[in-house]
């Protein structure tokens, strides 16, 4: 697990790396799990994330398209009781 | 021991991002909370520290996302006031189009304990590099998808329109993971009063692994309704018009150099104090 996180870590960040036959070479040189190297030489990352068994369920969204009210007006209570105890 | 708390952000591809400050928070911290949009690239955070606690477990589909955010920066402020120093670590930069990061500094600094924020690699970052667009060319205006369809918004067609979390148009009640058809087809109807409906948008997607390939997909506006629009997609639309001069203030400009030059050819003495 490990070395195949820092296999995709190292092709991130090596720039000579970005070159097909050198990562081939690099691949060939560690011992990968056979399905894991077909996942990563055929640049399928569904199947690396199932063979890595990783979280399936991931959502991206950080970001509400409107701020909840209850959430502001927790906000002012804060910034009141902030001033009370520095007041 | 006080608590404390740092927001990072990882970028948006594994391992080619993430900055020396950013990684050196993680590694140094006592609890980290990870928030990313990828397993893999939660199981490369998770490699970075003992301790490390994926916030996705609070999102349900069918829940209110505004609760969901509430309840992670809730665990976060946990720690903090439990005197830890904690790092909580989010996909790309951790306050562009993300709330948790913003709201869980605020509340850490309303209760004074020291808390900010460091910056990480965003979408739109990538997505000036790998669609060549320089936001200052003509300018570039950016919103949430659903919050640009909710409320009465200026479009500037000679400037570039990027609306995020295009996947999520039009959900009102923040409960949904995705949105059909008949929500896209508003989205639609609102940008053809400013765009033709064969004006080519980009539907962008930025590599999150490194064996990833960008999408840097060109459609017709109208195709936007069938197209394939996932929850990191980013929708660009390129301007459809020309920047037109401000004929007003272009005239006052020139006036006001016309001055100048006369000024130097006759020039006054100040007094200067
Ligand atoms: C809640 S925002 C978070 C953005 C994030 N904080 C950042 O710095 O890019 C989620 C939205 O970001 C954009 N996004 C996330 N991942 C992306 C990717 N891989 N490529 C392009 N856009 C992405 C999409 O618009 C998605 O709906």
């Amino acid at each position: 697990m490990t070395q195949i996180i820092e296999l995709l870590e190292k092709m991130g960040q090596d720039a000579s790396l970005q070159n097909e036959s050198k990562l081939a070479t690099l691949i060939e040189s560690i011992e990968l799990p056979e399905n894991i190297e077909r996942a990563i030489l055929t640049n399928d990352s569904e199947e690396l994330a199932q063979d890595l068994n990783t979280r399936p369920n991931i959502f991206c969204g950080v970001f509400p398209a409107e701020d909840d009210e209850p959430t502001e007006g927790d906000d002012e209570k804060e910034s009141e009781i902030k001033f009370l105890k520095h007041g | 021991m006080s608590g404390s708390l740092v927001c990072v952000g990882t970028g948006m591809t594994l391992g080619a991002h993430i900055s020396p400050i950013c990684r050196s928070y993680i590694e140094h911290a006592d609890v980290v909370f990870s928030l990313m949009s990828n397993g893999v690239v939660e199981r490369w955070v998770e490699e970075m520290h003992s301790d490390v606690r994926s916030l996705q477990p609070y999102y349900c589909e069918g829940k209110n996302r505004n609760n969901t955010y509430n309840e992670m920066v809730a665990a976060i402020l946990t720690e903090v006031r439990a005197g830890k120093k904690v790092i909580a670590a989010f996909y790309g930069h951790p306050g562009v189009f993300a709330c948790v990061a913003h709201r869980a500094i605020a509340k850490a600094q309303s209760e004074d304990f020291p808390a900010h924020m460091e910056p990480g690699i965003s979408a739109e970052d990538c997505l000036f590099a790998d669609l060549n667009i320089d936001p200052g060319k003509t300018g570039c205006l950016h919103f949430e998808t659903s919050q640009f369809m909710f409320f009465q918004r200026r479009i500037d067609p000679a400037a570039h329109l990027i609306l995020w979390q295009v996947g999520l148009a039009g959900d009102k009640s923040l409960t949904k993971f995705s949105t059909g058809k008949a929500y896209k087809q508003v989205l639609v109807d609102l940008l053809s009063e400013t765009y033709p409906l064969d004006h080519q948008v980009i539907l962008y997607q930025a590599k999150v692994l490194p064996i990833d390939t960008m999408r840097a997909e060109k459609i017709t506006l109208a195709e936007l309704i069938t197209a394939d629009i996932y929850q990191h997609t980013t929708l660009v639309i390129p301007p459809s018009e020309k920047m037109q001069p401000n004929q007003n203030i272009v005239e006052r400009l020139a006036k006001l150099d016309k001055q100048l030059t006369t000024d130097k050819i006759q020039p006054k003495l100040f007094l200067v104090e």
